[in-house]
């Protein structure tokens, strides 16, 4: 079976791995920013997509089809992101006579939208949000405004990913807020429908994966608590979930399970659900596809996702049981993204000079990165994820800790400095945040911050003296054999 | 004898470095700096320790120094350069904050506008954002059209008091 990955970035190479790992050839596609990206040469052939844009790109399916045909592909995986949620492209694929690795096409188009999957989550006697069913297309009514329950989210329908989500706090906000919703989904997702869920407070953000063969048997893979997230978007996932009761976890996987099961789910997918300050799980929606945080759940269950997927799409029946699923120790990633926490998060771009991922027992890196690599405003911002796996949650900490110092990036302005500061900071390793953790982050001086500055500040003016002075210009010419700055002068 | 003045973020260090020694706002500091490679990669060392520190010089005198999972931006140059810096772009010049596309104008030359008006939408790695009159005024120079791609720091539009 040849494989298409019609993807790019870390996932596409973490995907072209697996591929490797089963002896399966394999197919990258590209854009013209992507001509020379890793991914294009770690896999067997490489096939031009299109120029930059996304959407005449990697979100263009008659491309992506055209390339599989070209290539003789027999399957696409779309990783996450771009076509991943697509039902359409799923149903392309199939009626190309091609397998799409992923769950069917009418499990996507359901819970693409999410009343649609809210609704089958109920049937299936999993908790949900009250809110109305229905949508809301129109302007919201002055009255209809005074019955709602606040504070409220106004959701897109076909969201994802964070956006197209507002917070109302009081009926005066709420016209504003569906207005600003809308136009948000409408530009983000080309479908301006939204809906009212009551917004959960001081909530934790808790996810199931699932595998199912698509003939009703479902296998839970343990949770991943995803809490410590930045404007909706999530930025250090682990598993299994800090301090939840032996009662709770049963009764999430147990939920789960029986969505997984109503659906007849085919692939990997996860369950969302928010957890409140009671204890008690409201399930949220469902991702059909692999997820960004998917390295954690492999470290804990010694399982290779992506292979178990490429299995199930191959026509073989699942491996395990549900008895052989154990789950051992405790996973923690960090996502390393080209967003400059000095300039307000914005993205940035350059060419990466140096690079050094860091190693060691129990450290992970998902990349597609390389010295030389010029970053570009033209997709998402995820330079690189760290996982660090430990015996319990403490000895992961101290890994991630210890691998998130190790890394070097220069030439791009990252937020390595901000997760470092999360991981070190209290309540984070005592196990106490919620969604809200970031909003009100407030990092403590860093220690031994002062001195660093310093030492940081005599070694740019070293080099700026050597500049001047011609001295590494003469250094150049001995080929670069170490000589300590005094000997030179 | 050479002195360099170094600021980082609101702090400035005196550095003077001669032969034999270096003092840091008149304190002698024991350390020497020692380039790996080509691309940056030094040894600093101090007393009995030993670290990576990788510096990448930029524009401006500007220097990326990583070290010990954080990253500093350092600049060497005459004293009280910081100072004046801020006040470089005139008050109503509006410049890209971050590279992007430009996927919105929503005024021309000579347009009046509110202050906070929605001038123009950037977006870069699926993020958009606004970018607002600080106050109100007329459009003098407007630079970009929708669609055009900006670098960060390119001047997209100036804004003036209208002068009635």
């Amino acid at each position: 079976m040849k494989v298409l990955v019609a993807n790019r970035g870390e996932i596409a190479v973490r995907i072209l791995r697996a591929c490797r790992d089963l002896g399966l050839p394999s197919v990258a596609v590209y854009s013209e920013a992507d001509r020379e990206a890793l991914h294009t040469r770690y896999a067997d052939e490489a096939v031009y997509l299109g120029p930059t844009p996304a959407a005449q790109s990697y979100l263009n399916i008659p491309a992506v089809l055209d390339a599989a045909r070209r290539s003789g592909a027999r399957a696409i995986h779309p990783g996450y992101g771009f076509l991943s949620e697509n039902a359409d492209f799923a149903r392309a694929v199939e009626d190309a006579g091609l397998t799409f690795i992923g769950p069917r096409p009418e499990t996507i188009a359901l819970t693409g939208d999410k009343l649609a999957a809210r609704r089958a989550a109920r049937d299936a006697g999993l908790p949900v949000l009250p809110g109305p069913d229905t949508p809301l297309t129109e302007a919201i009514a002055a009255d209809m405004a005074m019955q709602v329950q606040y504070p409220v989210l106004v959701k897109a329908t076909a969201g994802g990913g964070g956006r197209g989500i507002r917070l109302a706090r009081n009926p005066d906000e709420l016209a504003a807020m569906v207005t600003a919703a809308r136009k948000e989904a409408q530009a983000a997702f080309g479908d301006d429908t939204v809906y009212l869920e009551p917004l959960v407070q001081r909530a934790r953000h808790i996810e199931v994966q699932i595998l199912g063969d698509g003939a009703g048997r479902i296998l839970c893979l343990g949770e991943r608590e995803c809490s410590i997230q930045r404007r909706r978007q999530k930025l250090i996932e682990e598993a299994p979930a800090h301090g939840l009761s032996a009662a709770q976890r049963a009764f999430l996987y147990d939920a789960a399970a029986r969505v997984g099961r109503a659906l007849g789910y085919r692939s990997l997918g996860t369950v969302e659900f928010l957890l409140d300050e009671r204890g008690a799980f409201h399930f949220i929606e469902i991702n059909p596809r692999i997820q960004v945080e998917h390295p954690v759940t492999e470290m804990i269950t010694g399982l290779d996702l992506v292979k178990e997927q490429l299995r199930l799409a191959a026509g073989r029946p699942l491996r395990l049981v549900q008895d052989a699923v154990e789950l051992r120790g405790a996973a923690i990633e960090a996502r390393v993204l080209a967003e400059d926490p000095q300039a307000g998060f914005l993205p940035a771009t350059g060419n990466i000079a140096h690079l050094k991922e860091p190693g060691g027992p129990g450290i992970r890196v998902d990349s597609a990165l390389y010295a030389g690599m010029t970053v570009t405003a033209d997709y998402d911002s995820l330079l690189a994820k760290v996982s660090a796996w430990g015996e319990n949650r403490a000895g992961a900490i101290l890994r991630l800790r210890r691998a998130l110092r190790e890394f070097q990036i220069g030439g791009v302005a990252t937020d390595l400095e901000l997760l470092l500061q999360i991981v070190e900071s209290p309540p984070f390793q005592a196990g106490n945040f919620d969604t809200t953790y970031l909003d009100k982050f407030d990092p403590p001086e860093a220690r031994g911050k002062a001195a660093l500055e310093r030492d940081a500040a005599l070694a740019a003016a070293l080099v700026a003296h050597r500049k001047k002075s011609g001295a590494l210009h003469r250094q150049e010419e001995n080929a670069w054999r170490t000589i300590a700055w005094r000997e030179q002068m | 004898m050479s002195i360099y003045y170094v600021s980082i973020g609101e702090r400035e260090y005196n550095v003077q470095i001669t032969n034999s020694h270096v003092l840091v706002d008149g304190e002698p500091i024991k350390a020497d700096l020692t380039p790996l490679n080509e691309n940056g990669l030094h040894v600093f060392r101090q007393g009995n320790c030993n670290r990576d520190f990788y510096l990448n010089p930029q524009a401006q005198g500007i220097y990326e120094v990583l070290a010990e999972g954080r990253r500093v931006l350092a600049r060497v140059g005459p004293a009280g350069r910081r100072a004046n810096a801020k006040g470089a772009a005139q008050a109503g010049d509006i410049v890209a904050p971050m590279p992007g596309l430009v996927v919105m104008v929503g005024i021309k030359v000579g347009d009046c506008v509110e202050a906070e008006q929605v001038l123009m939408v950037l977006e870069s790695m699926k993020m958009q954002m606004q970018l607002k009159a600080p106050f109100a005024g007329q459009v003098k120079q407007l630079t970009v059209a929708a669609g055009a791609q900006v670098e960060k720091g390119a001047l997209l539009v100036k804004i003036r008091e209208a002068t009635e």
